[in-house]
């Protein structure tokens, strides 16, 4: 086909097929192959772990060079090719500062229920960013930060200023105005101005107005909410599909929400109707259509069925059997005090050897040895990288 | 009590005035849809010439490369076969070099405002070749559409609005006929209209699924995830034009270790 034909035709001339060239249309293709080609490549050259080496956090590769160096009293988890960094600080783990905040120190303080992962830092503009070669992205900047959710990351300037969300420009989009926020999940973040909650969206204006006097994280569409002393359940619009009528709440799971009413815990579903009649001294979410109950009755807690018939499966084991999750085909095992792996079948695939052991993740898990130093093991076993870091996280594709 | 002598109108009439009516939304979806491929169309026209300048030209130094070092293996290692694939790399590192260097590489980027968006659509609606009244008239619409649709990939509203201007200038835009001709000439003319805009939508899916689009899309994702794809790209090729070369020069020494020896 002759290089004559182009992406402007006249309007009576329709042929797509004259749109390009057979050679740029190849040209194009072999750009897209090769961009699929190099995506692997660089997915793979970003699988980073965060580690720490003479007190300072950095990044590895899974070929144990070094992406990011350990140059940080702190760093978080990438999210949108960019990671939270800090020069200065005490701190102690991966992901979260600690002893900044009176009260809480050492812990992750929670919001709403929901893994609050927000970063207080030492002082005002102690928090930057970096990109996934550790190149500073922004200047150490805001006193608190948390990751990007789409697109959005939730920060604070200083101390006691009010929350508002950067893009990934570090532009405000949502200026700082909340006493407390979530990160933006499904198109809508959980605000407080003073004691009142509400929901904004990504262009920050009010999903739900700040009235409600407490509310949850959303589970299966619905949000636990808290109004006027009592619970009960809001969808997206911040309307009540359930209560609020009951003394207390557990989130959705399954299609079913523990509720209390007086003293005793039921089960509603969507529509708020008791689908099992509250008379449990204790109730959990459901999970693998059955959740753990108490009644009054005994002191042994037991399982139920959807139906709110007590089922055959023994709480005793299904809680062991909880604690053994599978990781890339491998679960974690504990003799005499040290750790090792074996399969789904319950084969010793790694024997217990190590003083302490993480999750597989992206065919590496971390593991100590009984010095305390970490480094990580293949899935045969092998120290595939050397044990010398005081402290060491899974290894993650950067998003 | 006032009374208002109101003419009633006879069913031509009341017809004329519905698909009058049918034709001005019509027209409407049509200038809408036009927009939307001349945007497509010069949106990837853009991209295009972006992805030739910055990637395309080391594809084409690439296989030049490899021409070259086919050329030379032809002739350390003499075969049909060899020489087959001397010739056929040679070929394709000339086609690209010439479609990397030929008019589309010259594409410049493209960032209409709303008010070139706005004229362009004004354009489209007002001088679309389907709203023409006679096989002249359609002619001329032709020729300042395909005229529009330069001027607004080149960004120029300058010529989109003199474009308008002659067209409303000019003795074909003048109205008059009787009711019935006006009538069936309205009935074509939605009928054009709307087999139009069918068309322009395969068009808009055609281009959507081409390559090249694809292409855009992926560095469009890429971007989000805070990655410049055609520069990864052009470091890529960088580093394989690189390799070729070493490849190159290793071979040139082996040929003229060959040539002295024979």
């Amino acid at each position: 086909m002759s290089e004559k034909h182009d992406l402007l035709i006249l309007p009576n001339q329709r042929d797509s097929s004259m749109v390009l060239s057979e050679t740029r249309s190849s040209l194009a293709a072999r750009g897209r192959k090769d961009a699929a080609d190099l995506k692997v490549a660089y997915k793979e050259s970003f699988c980073l772990a965060a580690v720490k080496l003479d007190g300072k956090w950095g990044f590895i590769q899974k070929d144990s060079s070094f992406a990011v160096e350990p140059a940080y009293a702190w760093v978080s988890p990438y999210s949108n090719g960019l990671a939270w960094y800090s020069f200065s600080g005490q701190t102690e783990r991966y992901g979260h500062f600690i002893s900044y905040v009176p009260g809480l120190d050492g812990e992750r303080f929670e919001f709403a229920y929901g893994l609050r992962y927000f970063s207080p830092a030492p002082h005002n503009e102690a928090l930057g960013l970096m990109d996934r070669r550790g190149k500073v992205f922004m200047k150490p900047t805001f006193h608190c930060a948390g990751p990007f959710r789409q697109g959005l990351a939730r920060v604070a300037t200083k101390e006691g200023a009010g929350t508002g969300f950067i893009d990934r420009d570090g532009r405000f989009k949502i200026e700082p105005q909340f006493d407390e926020a979530t990160d933006f999940d499904e198109n809508k973040s959980i605000v407080a101005l003073g004691d009142r909650y509400g929901l904004v969206g990504p262009d920050g204006r009010f999903i739900v107005q700040p009235t409600l006097d407490y509310l949850w994280n959303f589970s299966e569409g619905l949000a636990r909410a808290k109004a006027g002393g009592k619970y009960g359940f809001v969808d997206n619009a911040g309307h009540f599909v359930a209560g609020p009528a009951f003394d207390d709440a557990l989130d959705f799971s399954e299609g079913l929400a523990a509720v209390k009413v007086e003293q005793n815990w039921g089960y509603i579903d969507r529509s708020g109707k008791f689908t099992i009649e509250p008379i449990f001294y204790t109730a959990d979410c459901f999970s693998g259509g059955i959740a753990e109950v108490e009644d009054w009755d005994s002191n042994d807690p037991f399982f139920i069925t959807k139906s709110g018939n007590k089922s055959s499966t023994d709480a005793g084991a299904a809680r062991l059997d909880g604690q053994s999750e599978l990781h890339e085909g491998l679960t974690k095992i504990q003799k005499q005090g040290l750790w090792g792996f074996t399969d789904s079948d319950g084969k010793l695939v790694i024997e217990p050897r190590f003083s302490s052991v993480g999750d597989f993740s992206n065919g590496f898990a971390r593991a100590s040895d009984l010095k305390d130093l970490w480094g990580y093991i293949d899935r045969a076993g092998n120290e595939v990288i050397p044990m010398r870091f005081e402290d060491a996280e899974d290894f993650n594709l950067v998003d | 009590m006032s009374r208002e002598i109101v003419k009633k109108l006879t069913p031509e009439e009341e017809e004329l005035l519905r698909k009058r009516e049918e034709l001005a939304g019509v027209r409407g979806a049509l200038a809408e849809r036009e927009l939307e491929l001349a945007d497509l169309r010069a949106q990837l026209k853009s991209f295009e010439g972006r992805y030739l300048r910055q990637v395309g030209i080391l594809y084409a130094e690439l296989d030049d490369w490899g021409a070259k070092i086919a050329e030379i293996e032809a002739s350390l290692k003499p075969s049909a076969t060899a020489s087959q694939r001397a010739q056929e790399t040679r070929k394709r590192a000339e086609e690209t070099h010439e479609a990397t260097h030929g008019e589309a590489s010259k594409a410049q980027d493209f960032q209409p405002s709303a008010d070139l968006k706005s004229l362009f659509r004004e354009t489209a609606k007002r001088l679309h070749p389907d709203f023409a009244k006679d096989e002249a008239d359609r002619l001329l619409r032709t020729r300042l559409m395909a005229q529009a649709n330069v001027a607004y990939s080149q960004g120029d509203a300058e010529a989109l609005q003199r474009i308008l201007d002659e067209f409303g200038n000019s003795p074909e835009s003048v109205q008059g006929e009787g009711i019935g001709a006006e009538l069936v000439r309205i009935i074509r003319q939605i009928h054009q209209a709307k087999k139009n805009i069918a068309a322009i939508e395969n068009e808009l899916s055609s281009l959507r699924a081409s390559e090249i689009a694809q292409l855009k899309q992926d560095a469009e994702a890429a971007q989000q995830e805070g990655r410049d794809l055609l520069a990864e790209l052009a470091a890529d090729v960088h580093e394989r034009i690189a390799d070729a070369k070493k490849k190159h020069e290793n071979l040139a020494v082996e040929l003229k270790k060959h040539v002295r020896e024979t």
